[in-house]
């Protein structure tokens, strides 16, 4: 199973994530309308921020035409569109403002990973965002982090 | 584990979580699943969206055949209980027939409240819930040109978007000052009203409905003041009451709704409630209370089924919470819609041109409730903070603030 990681020191904000999302998933070039949308706080960091296809998805849980299914094999969370009637309960249940109803299309929206193939990951040009195998991506941050903790005892000596 | 006979009553959203929670700890031990009504289970939220021809009759069912086989239960499916006997482990159904247990959930939901004897048997008045109602409704709008609607609450204001038409005259009756007195506060309801009624709706508050009566193929509807008002169809909406009936004098402790504990247990310990006919706690306010809504059945049902499969889960609580969009207004209200007490506080962020409203309701720096309107993206961010009791330091002067994208808090949020 891959997952989509982002490693904030290295996202500087520049959102060409949301363009690329929105291009893809909505056919225009309009952040409001992207699965995933960069964060600023206080100006000090930059966070981009899409739905983390829960193990067990809140809104999936109450969802009342059951139009939200997890892909066991691949982890996507999925919203049938055909299925959804608008209702806006998941985005209720969803604690992380993630899944988000849109006015467009009149159905509940939130990244699906572009089926397995994230186009924000293709387009980010810092190599903040990455789609990686799961167990691997643990390990890359795990080494990520001794190479600070080195850099900050070096500094220390 | 494997031979514990499980009994569920109800076949909603309490009761389908509920079989999930149990299979997610024991995939083989029995379940008997009891519904009064003969179909899958379907979603009452959904009866609104059919009434507006957004969904068809089929995509009212969150399930199909296959769930129920796929999940090894046996349906016992048109059949009402009628008596629940904790000492010898059995419940009673309609027919006669008994069906032993060794756990048993009760999630027989909620009905709607009838206006006592008055518009019994008048064909053209109604309460929404059911797919029946829900079709009854329908063919009966086909043809009316004056709607009357008894209550402003959610349900009422649903149904009236749905009705609302060239040429069909809606009229709302409500006993309360205001619109939607249980779901927000007056000044926001203010604004929904006014939409309302520049959509053509007349809303009179403050009348009490007296009674329904039939002349010729209508249905008069009177107020306590003695106004009349003529209606082709009419709709009670005046609120649900949890469905008891089947544990009275059982020994199963019971106030407006059953009495439940945290890990969804009654008083007798292997009785478990759930959904619209319980009554458990509220996080915010500390009470036990029923609280009718589509998550918290959810939530509720889960945790029982885990724990009728023998886990050991705790509910944290439930909150009054809805979200819904009516004449095109989106509206979310969680927890509570005004300050109570000298300890709470409001924060408020209004645009009546805008159509934005959002008020935030503060008790010593945590979040305890909130009603917003037009701008709502924030609102399962606002609904964790509100049940994680999250405190807000210095953020809670911008979360009132729009637009602003609340996942700013999502350190908080996380914990990190």
């Amino acid at each position: 199973m891959k997952v989509l990681t982002v490693n904030i020191e290295r996202c500087v904000g520049c959102r060409l994530c949301e363009l690329a999302c929105s291009l893809k998933n909505t056919g225009e070039f309009n952040p409001s309308r992207a699965r995933i949308q960069v964060i600023g706080f206080d100006e000090v960091f930059v966070l981009p921020v899409m739905c983390f296809q829960c193990e067990n998805p809140y809104c999936a849980e109450v969802c009342p035409t059951g139009a939200i299914t997890r892909d066991g094999a691949t982890g996507i969370v999925r919203i049938i569109r055909e299925k959804c009637t608008g209702c806006k309960i998941c985005t209720l249940a969803c604690p992380f403002g993630n899944v988000v109803f849109s006015s467009a299309e009149k159905v509940a929206v939130k990244c699906e990973l572009c089926d397995g193939d994230p186009e924000c990951v293709k387009f980010c040009p810092t190599g903040a965002l990455e789609f990686r195998m799961a167990d691997t991506a643990t390990i890359h941050k795990k080494i990520a982090l001794s190479e600070k903790l080195k850099r900050i005892y070096e500094g220390v000596k | 584990m494997g031979k514990t006979r499980q009994v569920i009553i109800g076949n909603s959203a309490a009761g389908l979580s509920a079989i999930k929670g149990i299979r997610k700890v024991d995939r083989v031990c029995p379940i008997i699943l009891i519904s009064v009504e003969s179909c899958n289970a379907y979603s009452p939220v959904l009866t609104t969206y059919y009434l507006k021809g957004r969904i068809s009759k089929e995509d009212f069912f969150i399930v199909d055949s296959d769930f129920y086989r796929s999940q090894g239960i046996k349906t016992v499916f048109g059949r009402k209980v009628i008596e629940v006997d904790p000492l010898e482990q059995k419940v009673r159904l309609d027919n006669g027939i008994d069906i032993m247990y060794d756990n048993l959930l009760i999630a027989t939901g909620a009905s709607p409240i009838n206006l006592g004897s008055s518009g019994n048997g008048l064909d053209n008045v109604f309460s929404l819930r059911t797919i029946e109602s829900a079709e009854g409704i329908f063919e009966c709008a086909k043809t009316a040109k004056e709607v009357v609607l008894i209550g402003a609450g959610l349900i009422s204001l649903q149904t009236g978007d749905a009705l609302s038409k060239e040429g069909v005259k809606l009229t709302i009756i409500e006993q309360a000052r205001q619109i939607l007195p249980e779901t927000v506060d007056d000044d926001c309801a203010a604004i929904v009203q006014k939409e309302l009624e520049s959509c053509g709706i007349s809303i009179l508050l403050g009348e009490k409905v007296k009674g329904i009566r039939r002349r010729g193929n209508k249905a008069i509807v009177t107020s306590h003041r003695g106004k009349e008002l003529a209606a082709d169809m009419v709709v009670v909406g005046i609120g649900v009451r949890p469905n008891i009936e089947l544990v009275k004098n059982s020994g199963i402790k019971i106030d407006r709704g059953i009495w439940v504990d945290d890990t969804m247990r009654t008083n007798i310990n292997n009785i478990f409630a759930a959904g619209d006919v319980s009554q458990g706690e509220n996080l915010v306010t500390g009470r036990k209370e029923v609280l009718p809504n589509w998550i918290n059945a959810c939530r509720q049902g889960r945790i029982a089924g885990l724990n009728m499969a023998g886990s050991q889960w705790k509910y944290e609580g439930g909150l009054r919470e809805t979200v819904t969009t009516i004449f095109g207004l989106t509206i979310v209200a969680i927890g509570l819609s005004r300050a109570l007490n000298d300890g709470q506080r409001e924060l408020l962020c209004c645009d009546s041109v805008g159509k934005v409203y959002r008020k935030i309701v503060l008790a010593n720096n945590k979040i305890v409730g909130c009603v917003l309107m037009g701008s709502v993206k924030d609102a399962g961010i606002l609904k964790h903070l509100i049940s994680n009791r999250g405190d807000l330091l210095s953020w809670k002067e911008r979360i009132v603030a729009f637009p602003l994208d609340l996942r700013q808090l999502l350190p908080s949020i996380a914990g990190c």
